[in-house]
């Protein structure tokens, strides 16, 4: 018979009061929407342009830009997460 | 923002933030994963960004994000949040921004004292503002909320709305 502690989904830490912590595909998938909203194109297109420098010699400093920037590190993934 | 564990201090910065937007709409704050230092800041946002906050004749989206890091003040027993930038946009029913509060003093821009951007739903017609930045001092949610309801007529949620800006 199997172990019920040992097959026992392990529970989540409780959130502080209210706060809730998005996962990394949550947060994706924030950061996905916003990007579609302000700037008409997927998150994963604006993290491959914003990784390959083309954003360098932009100016971002606008109301659209500015909204999806701010949320990039909904999009780091957890192996890059130091 | 301090509290004894790293996601205590999170909670003390959120908790505040939640109370000032309960004034306007019942979304709430989500925050990226995880609750220890890191070298790149963490992120805050609404649950649904922008959110909808309504007039008596038209319904407004606000939209609010943070980037705060996490700092050990005492060895493992006082943790610190401290907001490295910020970002409080009003946009019209049609999601064109009518004004953005920035501040980000490291990262892409040149800009990296607060400021206002007017944008396109704020209907300016000289050619200077629409890309200005227009230098501001610090600026707090729960002033952008209190202009909301003072001069954009969006309709509180709560009557205790101006005790909790104040």
């Amino acid at each position: 018979m199997a172990n019920s502690t040992r097959t026992k989904k392990k529970e989540k830490a409780p959130e502080p009061n209210g706060v809730k912590m998005l996962s990394y595909d949550e947060g994706l998938a924030a950061f996905d929407r916003t990007a579609r909203r302000c700037l008409g194109m997927s998150g994963e297109e604006f993290l491959k342009a914003w990784n390959e420098g083309k954003y360098k010699d932009v100016d971002v400093d606008t109301p659209e830009m500015m909204q999806v920037i701010m949320l990039l590190p909904f999009a780091i993934p957890p192996e890059e997460d130091k | 923002m301090v509290g004894r564990t790293p996601a205590e201090a999170v909670h003390h910065f959120v908790e505040p933030l939640q109370q000032v937007l309960s004034c306007v709409t019942d979304t709430v704050i989500h925050v990226s994963r995880g609750y220890y230092p890191r070298s790149e800041p963490h992120s805050a946002e609404l649950h649904e960004n922008p959110a909808p906050i309504h007039t008596r004749l038209s319904t407004l989206q606000l939209f609010v994000a943070y980037r705060y890091s996490i700092s050990e003040v005492q060895a493992r027993t006082l943790w610190n949040v401290q907001i490295v930038s910020y970002n409080f946009t009003l946009l019209d029913a049609s999601t064109r921004e009518i004004f953005a509060y920035h501040w980000h003093p490291v990262g892409v821009s040149t800009v990296t004292t607060p400021h206002l951007h007017l944008g396109p739903g704020a209907l300016i017609g000289r050619d200077e503002l629409r890309t200005a930045h227009l230098p501001t001092g610090a600026v707090a949610l729960a002033d952008v909320v209190r202009f909301a309801i003072t001069d954009f007529g969006v309709i509180p949620r709560r009557n205790d709305w101006a005790e909790v800006l104040s």
